[in-house]
This record gives structure tokens, sequence and C-alpha cells, in this order.
């Protein structure tokens, strides 16, 4: 042998020898071909979706979070402090290129997407790792949280980009908006599957998972967004038949922080004071600047919150005087003990009022232990009448939902059960109840633009809301798919009106 | 305890201070040590001889009974049965001397009482000889440090010896005879020998210093023989700066290295480019080499005073010995090592105080409440102070800080002998921050050691270790400045802390209250031990192989009590938290070299292998919910059980790599290098771990051509080209692999672990390239009294690890590629000259200035990308120009907004304007806006002046930048008037209906304003110019005090004033974004700059 020879032998074995000794081997994360070998590792895969998109739309309590934009620019809500003008989304400047805060939305919902594809591929993949229930709930609840994102996306947007596939970074930065319609039929698909495999309900520590009946409640919502009234009556109708939830006699034990994961609730959000706590009541919570001043000793009621969201006064008027469910948007005062002898006897007007039902009052400021509702009973006995009356006009069974509801509000009083409208009436009955009912949970934006009436709303609040009234136009109804992304990719199209 | 140690250190330095001050005043007489020679003549002593036959062997032993002459000859020279006649039995030594000289071929010299026997050459020599006063003497140089080797002859002679490496000579002369010292680097001295016989020269560096020698990485070279561009900083020059890491006490000192400090806490770094920064997502720091250690130690476990040499290698030739990491530049430290001599001891100390160097100027209190009554009724708000003139006023900023501080103790002891050399030293340091309840301490020890085992083989260590506490600084400066406003009083009225807020009626945490309750502290332990092997054998082979250590632990403490206004205030107790890191980092290196001389030629070659790994573990725990504040962190489980919490985490990397480095001098004159590194890092993707990085570099010694010598003109010329390219593999460990981050979620209130998509894998990433060509122009004029160097270079880095946008849809905002190109191209000119040098006075001037420009050519096919903060990359343009809207003054009256055909919506007179940039008739934020300055400035420099008058020493030494700008993420409120926020006081002269004209904006409207934009208001010149350091300095004399070899007093003060165009501050040199790669020039207010007075002695005994 050539001593060249040997020493190109010698090199290569050295520089063999040398490349083993530059391979990686991390030890404190996590890869993710080395997972989805067991139950636990599926299971900590789906908290993982719960972790991203849920906990963002159901547990920040910002100006530019889920909770602002699902309320802000309808008819029951508005900022304290005159405040308007400095939220785009509420009095409707919002410009194609102008609001970052929409791409954040827009990145952690398709983020959770990526999620919610990575945990379906890989359990269907390895599926014989897991015991046959693990298996069906992890399934149901990747594709129920999925399936809630693009309902998110779809009501912001409109026709977006869906992708169902674990991330091909290529491939999907180039895809181009798919039609709702598509969407909706692909996630109707989705949730009859989730609904299938999920349990009824679920103890101990699980309580917070989606259930079989949180997947029927989005169900019933994407038929109703289709005008499927049919399905979404037959939906609507297994929740309310089937599942193991009542209405609780009181409205305002619902949303009791002593009372969680009570009967009514279908799905709500997990929260612990101190520990993981959420922001949300801290936005409905008076901001102390734009109330009266009393020195910070003087008042035993702490002004510490960003008063983001208070019941507008067109909301408050609309409510019959008796309807029980008022005083839960109408906390406008309270007695105070200036002297401290024990006696409240000073009454203090405050220039807001406050949405009581989110509240939770003394707690420090972005910590509170209140879950947060997704869904409840009493929205599926509305879907079920609403549905009803669009197929059938307004039945008996139309009516028996909506005066459950009713009877409620009212201590069961007979004369404010609704009866003899039209169909037309009805419909107006359910929306103006969907109101009273549900207000504040995340609903009211989405119904108004389903039933084509966000433009009314916002006109009716030309007193709270002027510049919104005055703003107001049909492409509102959209957002505008976020600028820079379509510089980035310029397969994506504007939403008319941007 | 260890105050008490210090105060004894202070004391036992002033004591030594006062006694040298009257020894000094006492004993001035000159104590001469002259002494003519005694020693008796040949002529003089007479002999009588047994005989007058004798051999040369009875010859020499009857003189030397009889005599005190004793003969001294080499064996084989002299041949001492030879038999001599002598003509007479008795007389003067001399005369027998001639006979035996006569009759033989031998030579006698007398030299004191010996006679030495010389074989004779060829005839008509002196037979007989007398050395007539033998002259011993010491050679040292200005510092009193030995110069072994140095050459001491007699003018008009041959006669010469050298010094022992001791510096000691002996010499014979004759009568009246006049010596001359000379050492290589040195500048010559001539003596007359008078009536001494003992001469003791101190010789002064040659200022042409064409000999001195460079450090380069694995190796060292004469500065004559370097091809390379390299900026050396000497001992001196840093130890003469009192500050506490070396990285600051290299601000202003190299042409091409702009050290920009990032803000005044104690400990805290800066932020260094070398020529520009190359990269965009990786970062631009140069590379630290400690005493050979690549990357290791940290720049707060050193002690300044232990530094020997600073060199910066800056072009491709000298940084690709340092392959992947070389790309920004590398700083080698070089501690000091024990030299062959005397033991010596050397005490430094010095004790300074700071003081905050300016304050923002904001509206008094009642101001302040005139301002918000006059925002708040123009917007129809209820107003808070409806009686401004009754508030108060409180300067937080005085509130918050304090005069801090400095103290400084070093001691070291050195010396060594043939075989061993030691260097020892010890350090404590401790700074007080000016913000309270801050500061930085220092214990540390250093041991430098070499032994020679035998001839041929050395062995040694470098051992530094150090124990550094910081108070970590708990006041978000910027906060404070916006948020305590000057309407709100520290105090209530009956003395305790006032936590209401009344310019926005709202509870407010207490910010002195919480500074001082809160305790955070981080102490590191920290050992960098390199030990080496080095033979040396005659054939110019030398083997060297060295092992390493770098070793830390971390720990930081942590405490809020439960009685902190914030926590209090949410009844939530106390928390706790203790975090550790361990970190080893070990490092083996071997090189072998080789270095021959013959004729014209000369080479020297070097290849080596090297092997560095890293581990790093982390573990913190916490507790929350404590009941009392007792035990604080001490017993974290006695806080609430279900908030109790934990994590830890592991990481490491390797790097193994090949180097080589070839010279080859031809006759002195051409130079020839050719470097190059083979580098593999575990960081890089699996197929893209190894790559290559050569560099070629020549030089041509002008000096040593006959027509440049014939000129007359030059004492030095050079001019050197270099190319090559060096790496950056700056990407975070284990971003080329795909990972599950892990989260949490709950359920029915109980914890799950929850798994999540990481980030996205790119197999493919590989190394940031940097090519560098370097032309250079080295010279010196007027036998080194001036001499420049001149450097241009042109760099271009391509395949930047860039982190570009991707569609979000893919769920994700960007992703790590190797896309892009950067150029940076500049030129550096090094000044240093000697306009007057006598004996008394002497003044010695260097200056330095550099221009570098940046501009990005390539962002991977897009024009530009938005980096944030105002910040944008332009294809074309510096990474980073600041982009934003123009400010165009105020609209002056409704008139003019009418006539401007709803140029901006909701404008009232008063409210602020903006330009038009893009011309079309309206005001639009996401469109009219402009460059409106970059960070990186048109050149930036230092100068440095050091006068000496007899015993005293004066230095100044002033550093600035000009044509950057800076970008205030305050200014926005302090210039529109944000209504929670502290507001300029230039807005005294606001826009009012009386003072229609003003063009700061009227009360109110900043709601017109956005104040996530950018404006040019913000953004400022930041060029300034900075007294960085003065020192002035007494040298005690002592050659009269046979133990001290040396004392100085000294005065010193940094940051002295400051000259600057800057409204919002009173420092443009600032970087509230740390060491990011390009996001520079942005002023956070994090921790203010100091100004210190200090008064030190050093001396050595």
């Amino acid at each position: 042998m050539k001593p060249n020879k040997i020493i190109s032998i010698i090199t290569i074995l050295l520089l063999t020898a040398c490349s083993e000794m530059l391979i990686e081997e991390p030890r404190d994360i996590m890869d993710p071909s080395q997972f989805f070998n067991t139950d636990a590792e599926a299971i900590g895969a789906v908290n993982g979706i719960y972790s991203r998109g849920f906990d963002f739309l159901y547990g920040t309590g910002t100006n530019r979070s889920y909770m602002s934009y699902s309320h802000w620019g309808t008819d029951i809500a508005r900022p304290t402090g005159g405040r308007e003008a400095n939220f785009p989304p509420h009095v409707y400047t919002l410009s194609s290129s102008e609001d970052a805060n929409i791409r954040e939305h827009w990145e952690i919902l398709y983020r959770t997407i990526a999620d919610a594809n990575l945990v379906i591929e890989n359990v269907e993949r390895t599926k014989n790792n897991f015991s046959p229930d693990v298996y069906n709930q992890t399934i149901g609840e990747a594709k129920v949280l999925r399936a809630l994102m693009y309902y998110v996306l779809t009501n912001y947007f409109g026709d977006v980009p869906m992708w169902l596939e674990a991330l091909k970074v290529g491939e999907v930065s180039t895809l181009s908006r798919t039609p709702v319609n598509k969407i909706y039929d692909q996630m109707i698909v989705d949730l009859e599957d989730a609904a299938n495999k999920l349990p009824s309900s679920y103890q101990g520590p699980n309580k917070g998972r989606a259930s079989k009946w949180a997947a029927m409640m989005l169900l019933t919502k994407y038929y109703l967004i289709k005008k499927d009234w049919n399905n979404a009556k037959i939906t609507a109708g297994k929740i309310v038949n089937e599942s193991p939830h009542v209405l609780l006699p009181d409205y305002g034990a619902i949303f009791s922080i002593n009372n969680e994961y009570n009967d009514e609730i279908i799905w709500e959000k997990d929260a612990v004071r101190d520990i993981y706590p959420t922001w949300i009541p801290t936005a409905f919570t008076p901001r102390a600047v734009d109330e009266p001043r009393f020195s910070a000793t003087e008042i035993d009621y702490q002004f510490n919150g960003f008063g983001l969201l208070s019941s507008s006064n067109e909301f408050v008027g609309s409510f019959d005087p008796d309807d029980k469910r008022k005083p839960l948007y109408n906390f406008n005062g309270f007695y105070d003990d200036p002297d401290g002898d024990g006696i409240y006897d000073r009454w203090i007007q405050l220039n807001n009022r406050y949405v009581e039902k989110m509240l939770d009052h003394g707690s420090p400021r972005l910590n509170s232990g209140k879950n947060i509702i997704v869904y409840r009973l009493a929205d599926a006995y509305l879907m079920y009448a609403e549905a009803e009356n669009e197929l059938n006009g307004p039945t008996s069974e139309a009516y028996s939902k909506i005066n459950s509801i009713r009877d409620r509000a009212f201590d069961s009083d007979p004369a404010k059960r609704l009866s003899g409208l039209s169909k037309e009436e009805f419909r107006q009955a359910i929306m103006d109840e969907r109101k009273w009912e549900l207000a504040f949970e995340f609903h009211r934006r989405w119904d108004l633009k389903r039933w084509g009436k966000l433009g009314e709303a916002v006109q009716s609040m030309a007193e709270s809301n002027p510049l919104g009234a005055a703003n107001f136009k049909p492409y509102h109804d959209l957002w505008p798919i976020p600028f820079d992304e379509i510089i980035l990719n310029p397969n994506l199209t504007q939403n008319p009106g941007y | 305890m260890k105050n008490k140690l210090l105060k004894a250190i202070i004391m036992l330095s002033k004591c030594f201070l006062y006694g040298f001050v009257l020894q000094t005043l006492l004993l001035n007489l000159v104590l001469a040590l002259n002494a003519s020679g005694q020693y008796r003549n040949i002529e003089e002593v007479r002999v009588t001889l047994s005989a007058d036959h004798l051999s040369l062997d009875q010859f020499f032993s009857e003189v030397q009974r009889q005599t005190p002459f004793k003969f001294s000859y080499e064996h084989r020279d002299v041949n001492r049965q030879l038999t001599v006649t002598f003509a007479k039995k008795e007389g003067p030594v001399i005369d027998f001397l001639k006979e035996a000289a006569q009759q033989t071929n031998l030579s006698f010299r007398q030299v004191n009482h010996g006679i030495d026997v010389l074989k004779r050459k060829g005839s008509g020599q002196v037979l007989v000889s007398v050395a007539d006063i033998t002259i011993t003497g010491r050679v040292v140089d200005d510092k009193g440090d030995p110069l072994p080797g140095a050459s001491v002859s007699v003018v008009g002679t041959t006669t010469g010896t050298v010094t022992d490496i001791d510096g000691n000579y002996t010499i014979l002369v004759p009568e009246g005879a006049t010596l001359i010292f000379s050492y290589i680097g040195f500048e010559s001295m001539r003596v007359a020998v008078d009536n001494r016989s003992q001469i003791n020269v101190t010789l002064n560096p040659d200022m042409s210093s064409l000999d001195e020698v460079v450090v380069i990485g694995y190796g060292t070279v004469k500065k004559s023989d370097l091809t390379g561009s390299v900026s050396q900083i000497k001992s001196e020059t840093i130890s003469a700066v009192t500050t506490p890491r070396l990285d600051q006490a290299l601000q202003g000192k190299a042409a091409g290295v702009q050290v920009t400090s990032l803000n005044g806490e104690p400990g805290t770094g800066t932020s260094i480019r070398i020529r520009g920064g190359n990269s965009i997502n990786a970062s631009n720091e140069p590379l630290f080499v400690i005493d050979g250690f690549i990357g290791g130690g940290d720049l707060n476990s050193i002690n300044v005073n232990d530094v020997e040499s600073i060199e910066i290698l800056k072009d491709a030739s000298a940084t690709s010995i340092y392959g992947a990491r070389g790309a920004n530049g590398v700083i080698l430290v070089t501690t000091k090592r024990g030299k062959e001599g005397v033991g010596r001891v050397n005490v430094n100390s010095y004790y300074g105080i700071q003081t905050l160097a300016g304050k923002i100027d904001f509206l008094k209190g009642p101001d302040r409440a005139a301002y918000a009554k006059e925002h708040q009724e123009h917007l129809n708000q209820a107003v808070a102070f409806p009686d401004p003139s009754s508030v108060s006023h409180t300067d937080w900023q005085e509130v918050m800080t304090n005069d801090a501080p400095i103290k400084n103790t070093d001691i070291s002891f050195s010396g060594g002998n043939k075989s061993i050399k030691y260097f020892l030293s010890g350090n404590y340091f401790n700074q007080e921050g000016l913000i309270v309840n801050s500061g930085f301490e220092r214990y540390q020890q250093r041991l430098n050691l070499d032994a020679d085992i035998f001839d041929w083989l050395t062995v040694g260590t470098t051992l530094n270790i150090s124990r550094t506490a910081r108070n970590n600084n708990k006041v978000d400066f910027y906060t404070l400045l916006k948020d305590m406003y000057t309407t709100t009083p520290v105090y209530k009225e009956d003395g305790s802390y006032n936590d209401y807020n009344s310019l926005i009626q709202d509870f407010f945490p207490n910010m002195l209250e919480t500074t001082l309750m809160t305790k955070d502290n981080t102490f590191d332990t920290r050992f960098l031990g390199n030990y080496y092997l080095s033979a040396n054998f005659q054939n110019g082979l030398s083997i060297r192989s060295t092992i390493g250590a770098d070793l830390n632990y971390s720990k930081t403490n942590l405490y809020l009590p439960g009685e902190l206004p914030a926590r209090k205030d949410q009844n939530r107790g106390g928390y706790a938290r203790i975090s550790n890191s361990t970190s080893r980092e070990f490092l083996n290196e071997n090189t072998i070299s080789y270095m021959k001389d013959f004729e014209n030629h000369s080479i020297n070659l070097l290849g080596g292998a090297t092997y560095q790994n890293s581990q790093r573990e982390s573990l913190w725990a916490s507790g929350d919910g404590f009941s009392n504040d007792v035990l604080e962190y001490n017993r974290l489980s006695t806080g609430n059980p279900l908030l109790r919490n934990s994590d830890s985490g592991f990481s490491d990397w390797t790097m193994i790599s090949f180097l080589g480095r070839a010279n080859y001098i031809y006759n002195e004159k051409y130079l020839f290098t050719l470097t190059g590194r083979y580098d593999g890092s575990s960081r890089l993707a699996a197929n893209n771990k190894w790559a290559f990085f050569p560099s070629a570099a020549v030089a041509w010694r002008l000096i040593e051509e006959d027509f440049i010598k014939e000129t007359g003109i030059f004492s030095d010329l050079k001019l050197r080209a270099s190319y090559g390219k060096t790496g950056n593999q700056a990407i975070g460990i284990y971003s080329t692999l795909p990972s599950l981050q892990v989260n949490r979620v709950f359920f029915n209130n109980s914890e799950w672990v929850a798994y999540r998509s990481g980030n996205i894998p790119n197999p493919d990433l590989r190394w940031e390239t940097t090519d560098q060509l370097d032309l250079g122009l080295e010279g010196g004029f007027f036998d080194g009294k001036l001499s420049f160097e001149f450097d241009y270079y042109y760099k271009r880095t391509k395949d930047l690890l860039l982190e570009v946008e991707i569609p979000r849809q893919t769920g994700y905002a960007s992703r790590l590629i190797n896309i892009g190109e950067v150029e940076n191209k500049g030129v550096e000119l090094f000044i240093r000259t000697y306009p007057i040098t006598t004996n008394n006075f002497s003044w010695e001037l260097s200056f330095n200035i550099a221009a570098n420009r940046n501009k990005v050519l390539d962002l991977g096919g897009k024009d530009f990308i938005d980096v944030g903060k105002g910040a944008r990359l332009i294809v074309g343009e510096p990474a980073i120009v600041f982009y934003g809207l123009v400010y165009d003054g105020t609209w002056k009256s409704q008139e003019e907004i009418d006539a401007s055909n709803g140029f901006m919506a909701n404008v009232q007179p008063g409210y602020p304007k903006f330009k038009d940039v893009d011309g079309n008739g309206k005001f639009e934020r996401t469109s009219d806006r402009e460059i409106l300055g970059t960070p990186q400035p048109d050149f930036y420099g230092g100068i440095e002046s050091k006068f000496r008058y007899k015993n005293l020493e004066l230095d100044l030494f002033f550093t600035g930048t000009y044509g950057n700008e800076i970008y205030s993420e305050f200014g926005p409120r302090l210039f529109y008037g944000g209504f929670a926020s502290n507001i300029h006081a230039m807005a005294l002269n606001r826009w009012t209906v009386e003072n229609n004209t003003s063009d700061i904006p009227r009360a109110g409207s900043v709601v017109s304003v956005n104040m996530s934009d950018t404006h040019s208001t913000d953004v400022q010149d930041g060029s300034f110019l900075r007294l960085q350091t003065f020192r002035f300095a007494y040298n005690i004399i002592t050659k009269n005090i046979a133990w001290l070899n040396r004392a100085q007093v000294y005065v010193a003060g940094n940051n002295l004033f400051i000259l600057h165009n800057y409204d919002w501050g009173n420092d443009p040199e600032v970087n509230s974004q740390g060491t990011h790669s390009i996001l520079r020039g942005y002023d956070g207010y994090t921790y203010p700059n100091n100004r210190s007075f200090s008064v030190g002695i050093n001396v050595e005994f």
C-alpha cells in the first residue's frame, strides 16, 4: 500500500471517529419521533393542544384577545373610560395592514392546528400502542380542538387555508384559501367522528376535557352556520335529551366561582388562582381611573382591572325590568363603609355597568381562579328552538325550549312565556333571548354574523359606540387577512373591502 | 467580616503610602555606591622564583602562592609541561609574564586578581595586558524588570558582554571608557564610567518597538514578521483604567474595535464589534481566548491587573486559525507569568466613588400636575389634580440612586529561578451600584506556574479561581423613569411608604420600598485551569499539549417577601426561588511545530488537533405563599405545597478541529503565511458538521529594501495583504433537531404535563462564512517617533443564519435557514507619536480611528425585513436602519387643518403633524415612513495622551463615535406627553392657545399618537466624545530604598465629561438590547452610567 493511501485511510478513520463524537444526543428535549408509544404520551400530546390555542382563546383577557374580539363591535359591549377610539376592532377602523394582533391570532390558531395534526397523525400511525379508550379519546379531543380553531378562523376571516396533516413547511406555506363550505364539511365529519369516540363525561382530574357533548355543541354550531337546520335540530336535541347535563334552577349559580363543573356546563376552561390563573375577570373589572375617586384606603372594592368590557346602556336597557339575569350585567354601584364601623351606609354609584357574571370580586389583578365557560346547556336549548323554528316554524317544541330558558329568568312567571309568535317574530325572540342569556360568553359576534345582523346591531349602539356605528360597512363581517401574510404567501387573497 | 478585611487593607495601604512619602522626604541624599578600583597591579606586585628554569605549571603555582593572583586557562590551550627560562629570579610579576609569553604561544591578561592565560593568534599582539577596571551592574527596563541578554560594550572597542538572566553583568574597561547598553526593543544608552565600579542602568523602550513579540493563536511572532492584522494592547494601558472588567478597558484602544458599554450595572459587560457585524441572527461578538482557552472563563472572573497583553486578531489571516469561531474577530488575553530573577511583590489598591452622571430633566411635580390637568380638561376627562400648585415634587431619580463606593485591591508575587517560575496573585473587588441595593463583588486568585523538568521539557499551568457575588439590580430603570411620577411622593405624611399614585388614581407598589425589601443575589464560583506540557528539541521541533477545564457553579437566590407592596396587596405571601447551574467545559489541544533558519530562509510550521466539549446542567426550585418572611429562600418546603415548582435541564456541545499554519520568510523581506482550520461542530446539522477555513497572507518589508533605506525617511515600512475565510457557528444548541416543548395544563384544578410542537427542524443548517480581504501598510518615521498602521478591509458574509419569516399559516412565524449576504468594508488607522521626549518631559500621543460601512446585500430575495422596535433590514442599507414616521411640527391653527383637506384625521390645533412621505396627500401610519438613521457610526475611535514630567504622569483618554443614531424607547412619552408617564421639561414650552407657535405638542394631543410607532423624534444623533479616563500619578523616588522598586500614587476619573446632542438622556452610549447581533443603539434606560473618581496606590517591592 502506498503511503498516501495509508494516510487517507487513517484520515477517514479518524474523521469518522470524530464525526461520531459530534452527533447530538439531547437529554432534556423530546424528539417527536420517539414519542407516541404509550397512553401517557398520547394524553400528554393532547394536553399540548389545550395548552396552546384553547388556553389562548379562553384564558387571556387583553384588548387583543378572543374575549375582546368576540364582543366588541356588537350590541352588548363597550370599553370603559371613553377609550373606544383606541380599539380598532370595536370602532371598525381596522385596515388591512394595521393590526399585528390579528396576525397573532392567525399564528396561534394555526400553530394549534399544527399541534392537533401532529397528534392525530401520530396517534393513528401507532394506533396499536394505545389502549382503545385512550386512542378514541385522544383522537376525539384533538379533532374537537382542531374544529374549534377552524371555527374561530372561519368566523374571523371566512375562507382560510385548511390543512390536516403533520406540518410540511414547503407545502403548507403556499396553500391558498379553502372555501368555508369545504372547511365546514370537513369539520362536521371530524366532529361526528369525535362525538362517537369521546366519553359522555369525565371524572376527577379529567373534568374539563372535551366530552362527546362538547363535540356535539360545536357540531351544532357548524350546522347552524351552514343553515343545515335538520341536523342542527338532531344534534341539539340529543344534547338536550341524552346528555347528563341539566339546566340549573338559578341563573346566577351557573357562574359562581364556588360552583364549577356544575351540571349545566358542558365544557369549561380550568383556572386556578395563583397557580394557573386567568386574566379574563380582570378585563371585566373596573379600572380605577374610570370611576369616582376616593382614596384607595377608603374603598373596600378593588378597582384593579382593565375595564375592557362593560355592558352598553343599550344592552342593559333592552332587558325586561323583571328579568333576573339583568343584575348580572348591571353591576353599577355598591354600599361602602367609609368610617369602618361595619355599617355599609354610603352608596357608591359607578359610571359604568359591569358584567357581574364574569367578575371575580376581590381577586388580585390577573390572578383569578374562575373557570371560563365554553359551552353550556342553555345554548343547546336555544339552538334547538332556532333550528326547529327555521324548519317547522314556532312549534310547541320550539316554544318549550325557549320558555324553559325564560322560566328560569322570570321565576316561571307564565306571563313572560312566549306564545303566538309568527316564524319571523320567533326568530327575533331567539335572537334577543340568546343576547340576554348568553351575553359575554364568546358567542355574540358569531351569532350576529351568521344571522347577517352584525351591522344592524352596531348601528343600534349609536350612543355607546358612535364611531363604530358610523364606520361599519358590510364587509366588516370579516376581518382582513393579515397584510403581511399575503406578501409572504401570494396565493392568499384579501377579503373584499380591505 | 469582609468589610473589616477590606478596611484593614485600606488602612495598610494608607500606612504604606505615608511611609513612602516620609522616606522620600527624609532620605533624599544620594547614597552613591561609587567605589574605585582597589586591585593591585601586576606591575606592582613582586615575586621571587625558586629557579630560573620552571615548567609553566611550576611557574603558575609559585606566583599563585606568593601573590593574590590566580591563573585561569583552558587546559587544551596551555601545555603546562613546557619549560620557560627566566632572566632573573626576582621582580614584578609582569616581567616574568612577558618572558613566559615570548617563549610560548601564550598571552596574559590581568583581570582583577585573575590572570587569564590565552592562546595567541598570529603575531604582533599584546603579550601581557591589564584590564583596568571591572564594572558590575544591572540592566533593567522602565518597570524595573531585569533585561537578560542585554549587550554591554565599551565604545570604540570590540570589548563587550551580555547580561545574565537577572540583568547583571561584569565587564572590564580601561579607565575613562564609555559603556554603551543596548537591548532589542529599547533605546540604547551611553554611560561614562568615570570613577565607578558599579553602574546600574534603566533602559527605556524604543518607540519604534519593531521587535515586540505579538501573541497570535497557537504561538507568538515578532511584530516585524507579522503578516496579518493584529492590534496589541499592553498591560500598562489596561491597568491604567480603574475598571473591573477587561472588555471595558479595551474601549477605544484599538482601531476597528468598537466596544460599547451596555449600561452601568456593576458586573455588566459590553458589546464588541470588530470591523462591523457580519451576521444578522447569529452572534456578532468576538471570540475570547483566555490563556489559550477558547471561549473559556468569564470576564467578570478575571483580574484586569493579571493581564500581560491583549491581542486582537482582525483579518482572516490572523483569525482563520480559529476557523468556525473566528469570523467576528478574536481577542487573545495573555496573563502575566513569572520571570527568572528576584522575587517581586506588587500591590495595587484603589478606592473610588461613583456618582450618577446625569439626570433626565422632567416636568417637576406641580408642572406635571398642571400638564395632567390640561390633558384631562382637553379630553373632557375627570381631572386628577384640580389644584396643581399644591402638588409636591419628588425626584425619583435621586431617591432611587446613591453615590456608591468602588474598592479594589490586588497583590501579586512573581519570580523564579532557571527551572521554576511563578506568578501568584489575588484580587478583591467591590463595586456598589448607583441604584440602591445593587452591586458586584469579586474574590479572585491566580497561579501561573512554569517548571522545567528537563532541559527540553517544560510543564506549567494557568489557574484562575474566582467567586463573584452580584447583588442583582431590582429596578427596571425605564419603569422608574416612566412610572415614578414627580407628582408621587415617596412617603406619606406619617412617614410610612406611600403606595397610592394620585395621577392614575391607583395602588402602586412603592419602588423604593420594593427595591429595599427584595433579595436577589447571584453567586458564581469559577475555576479556569489550563495545564500544558511542552517539549522543545534542539533541532527546532517542539510539541505542546494542553488540557484545560472551565468549571462554573452558579446559584441565584431570590426572595420576594410577603410584605412586598405588590404581594401584600394581593395577599400572596412570600415567594422564593433558588436557581443553580453547573457547567464544565473541557479543552484538549495538541500542537507540533518546527522552526528552522538557514541562510536567507526562515520557516515556521505548525500543526495541531483540538477537542472541546461543554456540558451544562441546570436546576431550579421555588416556593410560594410563605406565611412569614423569616426563613426566606432557605427552606422552600415551608411554602404552600401546591405552589412548589421545579425544573431541570441539560445541554452539551462538542467541537473537534484540525489546524495548521506555515510561515516562510525570505531574506527578512518577503513573508508568507498559510493558515487553515478544519472544524467539526455538534451544533450543526448532520450533513454539514465539518467545514474548512483557509487563509493566505503575504507581507513585504519595504524597509529592508535599499531604495527605501536610501531615502532615509522611514524607520519602518511594511506592506501586507491577506485573504481568507472564517465561520460563525453561533446558533443555539440542538436547533437543527425536531423537538417537543414541555408545558402544562390544568383540568379540575389538577396539573397535567403537556407536550406540544417545538421548533421546526432544519437538517440543512450550515456555517455562515465570511470572506475577508485585508490590505495593510505599517510604517515609522523619525526613528520611530511617529508610527502608523493603516488597514483597508472588505468582508462578505454569505449563508447568513437568518431567521426568515414564513407564512404563519404553518403555525410558525419564522425559520432559521442559511440565506442572504452582508458586506462590511472599512479603513482603520492607528497613529502613535512622541512629539516631545526630553529627560524631564515626554509626551506620547496615540490616536485610532476606524470607519466601517455595513450593507445588506441579499435577504433571500426580499427587499426588506422588519426586525422589531422600529428596526428594518433593507437591501442596500446597513443592518439595521431605524424606520418610521417623520415629525413635522404641530398644527398651528384650525385654518391650517382645514386647508390640509383631511390630511390627518381627528387632529386639532397643537396636535403633532407628520410628514407625507409618499406624497399622496393623506397621512397613513403604514406607508408614510422613511429611514430615520442607523445605529452604525460613520467613524469611531480613541485618543490617548500621556504626559510625563519628572515623576508626574498625566494620562487622558478620549473615546467617541460620530454619525450614529440612537433610538430612545422613552422618547415618545417624553415628547408627546404620555398620560401615564413622566414628561420632559421641554414641555413647559408646549403648544397652548397663548403659545401657539410652539412645535412641542399640546397636552392631551398624545391620543393622536400611537406609542408603538417609531417617530423621527425618538431617533436622535448618538455621536459623542467622552473623556473616558483621566489619570494623574506621582512616582515616588525609590532608588534609595533598596527593598522598594517602584511606588506610585494616583488619582483617576472615569467618564468625567461627555459631549453629545441627545435630548432624551445623558449618555448616548447605551444598548438595552445587550449583545444582540444587529439591534444596537437602543436606549431602554436599563441602568444609568456612572461617573467615578478614585485614588490609588501601586507599589512594587
